[in-house]
């Protein structure tokens, strides 16, 4: 008979195995992940108090240097202090990627509701507009704009709000539409419910998962992005401590100082990797976790 | 008997990760015998089939002995070229087990030529295996699955299950997916192959009904053990186990009015749960203390009749008599009309033509009146639920409520609410009723707030709610993940409840589930119907369900209303064509009548 399966406690229904509890854990990884964006986040507020130099202060006699006692991460070519120009540097390496993030979430979730409600002609002219911005190459069209208007740093970061929401106007039409068609908006409908009411408690809740996980990744896009346009001398001003502008400024030390480079090079893959990994378990374990409660 | 069975399983439990989900299951085919698995969702039928064909999903494991023709079953993609599989397989839905990018002909042609036929027999071949299922339109081999019908592709995936003469055919609801007529056709086909080949074939199904009928005997499964195993002949006639009882008692009858609809109260239990005990206890008229703790052995009570119930010996006696023919209720319908629609047309544009699904549909729904809609997939009757809730504009016609007047074609937001506080919906998915990321409380104060009548006491009146269909308050913190089918569905009524409509609209609202939650949510319509007043506009596929819930009926057939008249009337002797045909198709419930 079962003799093999009576040996095993009638345990109370838990209804997940295994496997599928894993899934809806936060895990290790995560948790690490949280640990470095806050860490991040922390120096980036109280960079002025706990940054060992002024950033911007020039000591043309200790240029150049390797790691010491006295300059943990060396120096940069006007003897500015790499670690101190690091933590500053975090704070145009969050902000800027934030807004875009926020920013391009908000606009773009306004807009697809609203394409995906009216539908018709408005439905039409959003969606067409969003198929040309997609065709627009970002950092080519960032380059050519703040070259243009002479702008620094929040001309670039406006490029790519505008240039990030298509993503989102895209994921929530796609979501109104799909979900019109379910039962409990017919439900909803037939309740009397008004045209705001459905798309902000009934259908935008279901979307909230794939919103977050994508504004995570937008974050990291933008974080890239404006490293780049920093790089190549679009956006923040010349000497400002910024990890993309940093790469830049020290290429020329790479033999001297490697650490001036290697640095911010590592800020921005670790705050990337993080927030990108942030964002891929907050989206399963969210949709999962709703799916079982 | 000669050469032992066919098909022997042999104390054959399956179970994932930890969990156990069927337990120690055994039973024999001979060739040539058809057998039956029925039981609701979770009762592990359809995992037995599934590792009797060596199927298992990942991660899916089994134990025991499943054997065919004497020699243990090896998994399709372990076996060589030529060396001829003795299974073959039939599904669910017809469309997703056809290859859409396979002509019909190319199915079977595949598993003849993997059988080693010469190439050049093969186009013959595949039409003679289109006729013996009933195709004898050679065009029909070159159609690509989606240009065919849901009957259509059952035929074909049937022919292509067939194509390597299977010793053992396993069909796991395949006319459930189907149209009741469609349905009738293909279960007469089944008969047929099965009785002209000599083959054996293990039918699951949720329907008893659909069992009796078609198979020589019966295993009745619940939680993943077998509960009662009978020919069929027997069954029908004496049930034994309590289970098999309640279940053959849930069914609605389509042949008489039952004054008492007695479904199974609860759901069914997983049963890694139940594992020390009578899987079906809780949910048991008969239980003693003992079936709490005593796990019921399967034994034989008389020739070729099993059952597993430590009363078994004292049940015998009593045998089951279901109410026959109560007399109707009817003072509960007055004369106001609530709904009046008149030559109600719809129609959509496909392919550059215009497909009328609604055409020129005329009724009147009184006070307190349930009025059924019977017809198959696309006759339109949805359509009309749509036009009805505003959910689509009709293309001509009208639509008045009382109170309201003539509804304008299109809605403003002011015309919605106050139809919504004459008419709500039970829609027929239970699993996408519910909005996932509400609880019941949050969904059933939403639709408090829709009501014309001011609200006083939030908390309490969700509570009284959940009490009128039978939930407990306590329910109004969950999210929908959380409840069964059926609770699902309640919780669905109470919504609609809340608004106080005087229309309840209800869209196949049972189709979904199981059969013995489908008695308790009839039951629990049946009641709002006649304590309250509120009218009921029935849709539905299932005769039995008309005869049970409605007093009067349309029946639709292609957008046009063809028969119309009281239920007892038109189900008993129907006059259009198409009603005839769909009375003579339901599988036949008198069962324990003759006894």
């Amino acid at each position: 008979m079962s003799a093999d399966s009576t040996g095993a406690q009638p345990s109370r229904a838990t209804d997940t195995s295994i496997d599928e509890k894993r899934r809806t854990r936060w895990g290790p990884v995560f948790w690490v992940a949280v640990v470095i964006v806050a860490l991040f986040i922390i120096i980036a507020i109280t960079a002025d108090w706990i940054a060992p130099y002024d950033p911007y202060a020039q000591d043309l006699v200790a240029s150049s240097q390797g790691p010491s006692a006295a300059h943990w991460l060396g120096t940069d070519q006007l003897g500015r202090d790499i670690l101190s120009r690091l933590m500053v540097g975090s704070r145009t390496g969050i902000i800027g990627p934030a807004v875009v993030a926020i920013c391009a979430t908000v606009i773009g979730t306004l807009l697809g509701l609203w394409a995906g409600f009216s539908g018709g002609i408005a439905d039409s002219v959003t969606m067409r507009s969003v198929d040309f911005a997609y065709a627009i190459p970002p950092l080519l069209l960032a380059i050519v704009l703040v070259g243009i208007l002479g702008g620094g740093y929040w001309l670039a970061v406006a490029v790519l709000i505008v240039l990030s929401a298509p993503a989102d106007v895209r994921v929530v039409r796609a979501a109104v539409l799909a979900q019109r068609e379910m039962p409990y908006i017919a439900a909803a409908r037939t309740l009397g419910l008004s045209q705001m009411r459905i798309a902000f408690k009934h259908i935008l809740p279901n979307v909230a998962p794939t919103l977050a996980a994508n504004a995570l990744l937008q974050f990291v896009v933008a974080l890239i992005a404006l490293s780049g346009l920093a790089f190549l001398g679009i956006g923040v001003s010349a000497g400002t401590p910024d990890w993309g502008l940093m790469i830049a400024e020290n290429r020329s030390i790479l033999d001297l100082n490697p650490w001036a480079v290697i640095g911010p090079a590592l800020c921005i893959t670790i705050l990337a990797v993080s927030v990108g990994l942030l964002g891929d378990r907050a989206f399963d374990v969210t949709t999962k976790r709703i799916n079982e409660r | 008997m000669s050469a032992g069975p066919l098909l022997t399983v042999d104390d054959l439990s399956i179970s994932y990760g930890s969990r156990l989900l069927v337990n120690g299951v055994s039973f024999a085919l001979d060739g040539g015998e058809s057998l039956a698995l029925v039981g609701e969702s979770g009762s592990g039928k359809s995992l037995t089939a599934r590792a009797i064909a060596d199927l298992l999903p990942a991660g899916v494991s089994a134990t025991g002995r499943v054997l065919i023709e004497g020699a243990p079953v090896r998994r399709p993609r372990r076996r060589g070229r030529g060396d001829s599989p003795r299974v073959g397989l039939l599904m669910q839905d017809p469309f997703t087990m056809l290859n859409p990018t396979m002509t019909a002909g190319g199915h079977i042609a595949e598993t003849l030529r993997a059988a080693g036929r010469p190439r050049a027999e093969i186009p013959a071949e595949v039409s003679r295996r289109l006729a013996e299922v009933g195709i004898t339109d050679a065009s029909v081999a070159r159609r690509y699955p989606f240009e065919l019908s849901g009957g259509m592709s059952q035929r074909v995936a049937l022919a292509a299950a067939l194509a390597n003469d299977p010793a053992l055919l396993l069909a796991d609801e395949p006319t459930t997916a189907l149209d009741a007529t469609t349905q009738h056709e293909v279960l007469e086909l089944l008969r047929q192959v099965q009785r002209d080949r000599g083959m054996g074939l293990v039918f699951i199904t949720h329907d008893l009904r659909v069992a009796f009928d078609l198979c020589h005997r019966v295993v009745v499964m619940y939680a993943g053990s077998i509960m009662e195993e009978a020919p069929a002949r027997i069954m029908r006639r004496d049930p034994l186990h309590p289970y098999t009882r309640g279940l053959l008692e849930s069914i609605p009858s389509t042949d008489h009015y039952q004054g008492n609809l007695r479904g199974i109260p609860g759901s069914v239990p997983a049963t890694h749960t139940v594992l020390d005990r009578c899987p079906f206890a809780d949910r048991c008229d008969e239980r003693v203390d003992a079936c709490t703790h005593v796990v019921p052995p399967l034994v034989e009570v008389a020739a070729h009749h099993r059952a597993a119930c430590i009363r078994i010996g004292e049940l015998v006696s009593t045998t089951t008599a279901t109410s026959v023919g109560s007399a109707r209720v009817t003072d509960h319908v007055g004369d106001e009309v609530v709904v009046r629609v008149s030559d109600l047309r719809k129609s959509y544009r496909v392919h550059g033509g215009v497909h009328p699904a609604l055409d020129g549909v005329t009724f009147d729904l009184r006070q307190g009146e349930a009025l059924g809609i019977v017809g198959e997939s696309g006759s339109g009757k949805t359509t009309i639920a749509r036009c009805l809730l505003g959910l689509t504009s009709p293309t001509d016609g009208s639509i008045e409520f009382a109170g309201f007047g003539v509804v304008p074609a299109q809605r403003t937001a002011q015309d919605r609410r106050a139809v919504a506080q004459i008419v709500q919906c039970v829609f027929q998915d239970p699993y996408s009723t519910l909005n996932p990321m509400h609880s019941v409380g949050t969904a059933l104060g939403e639709a408090l707030s829709q009501r014309s009548r001011p609200v006083t006491d939030r908390d309490h009146e969700i509570a009284s709610l959940l009490d009128r269909v039978g939930l407990p308050a306590s329910m109004a913190t969950r999210r929908p993940a959380s409840l069964s089918g059926g609770q699902r569905q309640r919780v669905a009524i109470a919504r609609a409840l809340a608004v106080e409509p005087r229309v309840l609209l209800c869209d196949e609202p049972v189709a979904a589930l199981d059969v013995s939650v489908q008695a308790q949510i009839l039951e629990l319509l049946r009641e709002v119907n006649r304590s309250q007043g509120t009218s009921l506009l029935f849709i539905t596929h299932d005769l039995g369900v008309v005869r049970q819930i409605t007093e009067r009926v349309l029946v639709l057939y292609r957008g046009e209303v063809v028969e119309q008249g009281a239920t007892d009337v038109v189900l008993d002797a129907p006059t259009h064509d198409y009603t005839q045909r769909l009375v003579a198709a339901m599988p036949s419930t008198h069962v324990a009548q003759e006894a």
